[in-house]
């Protein structure tokens, strides 16, 4: 397998509503990759497109405003997950030697999402994300006394972060305090609506090549090398729920991470940042400890040190993950890589962490799948 | 109200006995591995697997109030509904609708199944589906 690095990462910005339709934020969202790449269309040869509600066709109907070339393309979906396992597609292209530059790219507009579960009151019917993740943290308040405050905590953090992100649906104009989060209006105990992830639309796009041609293209710039790309579905577990559950496990998170820390050859000590699925706070939480950033039980602990905070030892969801930046979809784990990316480079501004080295993506999607990342700067 | 006024929303996972319904499952007779809804093999060892009716109580393992229901509105006339997973006896983990009042939805409670109606058919039968309440007495 051929080693594989990022060469390219553009965005349209996400947000709530917009006159822009949504071929015109993909179409800039690619071009802006592309730019960024310092490549041509012409020399990109497979795309690898995701999205979620948005009619069949529309990918490849959207592909080309960036040129008709007869580029291999294929559209991906899977959930929350599609972004990333687009991203993991166009990796395996270059990797398996089928593509020198290879483009992930990813929009949608979450808020048709209206148009799902309308059926009749099931468990799939009823058990909506925020049902199943209120769940999640009542069983953790249960296992480990964990407080709505802590919860409250780490959505303050990424609605904070996201106002340091040109990118971000949510960019509040005076910092969001955790009173505020708790205060906002309940949608399912103990999730709060400023606890949720902001639903809106997006696009996101990343290119990929070989590191050769990576620092053939940009000689003065930094590698960012893609260590590891590893996606899982559900393993057996006990209590395994098979009717109404969002995601599986959460077993799944962990030994996706482990593949993927297998196959970098790194470990979760040589992490400088990490982007997860925080589509509410009590998965942030919970993924601290899945991804092996602590032990078991002791991810509130990392919560009041200010640990995952932008400045702290190990900083999460730093363009305001799925809470802050938005999750519109399709887009969504592209622009985890976009972040990501930056950051290795040095050229993600306001927000920059210190000198980072190493950085993971994790997306979690529905059915279920997790796909991890792990990006390094080479140089 | 008697079998005949009710139909189940989902033939596949629930039955409508005189005496109450039942939630219909599947067994492993290699691994003995219990499962809601049915499939046809153990998702373990693949081994074809027996129908069975699973247990009609269990102990409530954890639950949460929904305020804002979002798309399943529709088929709720309450402001909001609670949800949860109770355990049953053959080790099937079941997410599930709530019934009762949400200060009994205590982790630990022994809870019973039970259906509510979500539609009214034509000839004025009422769809159900199914759902956990405490166990009384």
């Amino acid at each position: 397998m051929r080693e594989v690095a990022v060469v390219g990462v553009g965005m349209s910005p996400f947000v709530a509503e917009t006159t822009q339709s949504l071929r015109e934020q993909t179409y800039r969202a690619g071009r802006a990759a592309l730019d960024d790449a310092g490549l041509a269309f012409p020399q990109v040869q497979a795309v690898y497109m995701g999205y979620l509600w948005e009619p069949t066709m529309t990918g490849i109907r959207f592909l080309k405003e960036l040129g008709l070339t007869g580029v291999h393309a294929q559209h991906v979906q899977n959930a929350s997950a599609t972004g990333a396992g687009a991203m993991l597609e166009a990796v395996r292209a270059v990797a398996g030697g089928h593509a020198d530059v290879a483009m992930a790219i990813g929009f949608d507009d979450m808020n048709k999402i209206a148009g799902a579960g309308l059926s009749k009151n099931s468990a799939e019917g009823v058990i909506l994300p925020a049902a199943f993740f209120a769940l999640w943290a009542k069983q953790r308040q249960l296992d480990y006394g964990t407080t709505s405050e802590t919860l409250a905590r780490i959505a303050a953090k990424n609605w904070n972060n996201g106002a340091l992100n040109p990118m971000a649906q949510r960019r509040p104009t005076s910092p969001i305090t955790f009173e505020q989060i708790l205060g906002s209006r309940m949608v399912a105990d103990p999730l709060t609506s400023m606890m949720s992830a902001a639903v809106g639309q997006g696009a996101a796009a990343v290119i990929v090549t070989t590191p050769e041609l990576a620092r053939k293209y940009h000689p003065g710039r930094p590698t960012v090398l893609v260590k590891a790309a590893k996606m899982r579905t559900e393993t057996m577990t006990e209590g395994h729920v098979f009717a109404g559950p969002v995601v599986g496990p959460q077993q799944m998170t962990r030994d996706t991470a482990q593949d993927a820390y297998e196959q970098a050859g790194l470990g979760p000590e040589d992490l400088d940042l990490v982007q997860v699925h925080d589509a509410f706070p009590i998965e942030e939480l919970v993924y601290y400890e899945l991804l092996g950033i602590c032990p078991d039980g002791e991810g509130d602990k990392l919560v009041l040190e200010g640990a995952t905070e932008l400045g702290g030892r190990i900083p999460f969801s730093t363009d305001g993950g799925l809470i802050g930046r938005g999750h519109p979809g399709g887009p969504t784990g592209l622009a985890q890589i976009w972040e990501t990316t930056l950051q290795l480079r040095g050229e993600a501004g306001a927000r920059q962490v210190a000198d980072p080295q190493v950085g993971l993506c994790h997306m979690v999607g529905g059915g279920s799948v997790c796909v991890i990342h792990i990006l390094q700067r080479a140089d | 109200m008697t079998t005949t006024d009710r139909e189940p929303l989902n033939p596949e996972q629930l039955v409508l006995h005189d005496d109450g319904a039942a939630l219909l499952g599947s067994r492993c007779p290699q691994c003995g591995l219990s499962y809601f809804p049915r499939r046809w093999e153990c998702a373990v060892d693949q081994t074809p697997v027996e129908d069975i009716e699973l247990s009609r109580t269990g102990v409530l393992r954890v639950a949460t109030y929904v305020s804002v229901p979002s798309y399943g509105k529709n088929v709720l006339d309450a402001e909001g509904y609670g949800v949860g997973e109770v355990d049953l006896p053959e080790g099937v983990r079941v997410q599930s609708v709530l019934g009762g009042e949400p200060t009994s939805w205590v982790p630990g409670t022994p809870m019973r199944l039970t259906v509510h109606p979500v539609d009214e058919l034509e000839d004025g039968r009422l769809l159900v589906t199914h759902q956990f309440a405490p166990k009384q007495g």
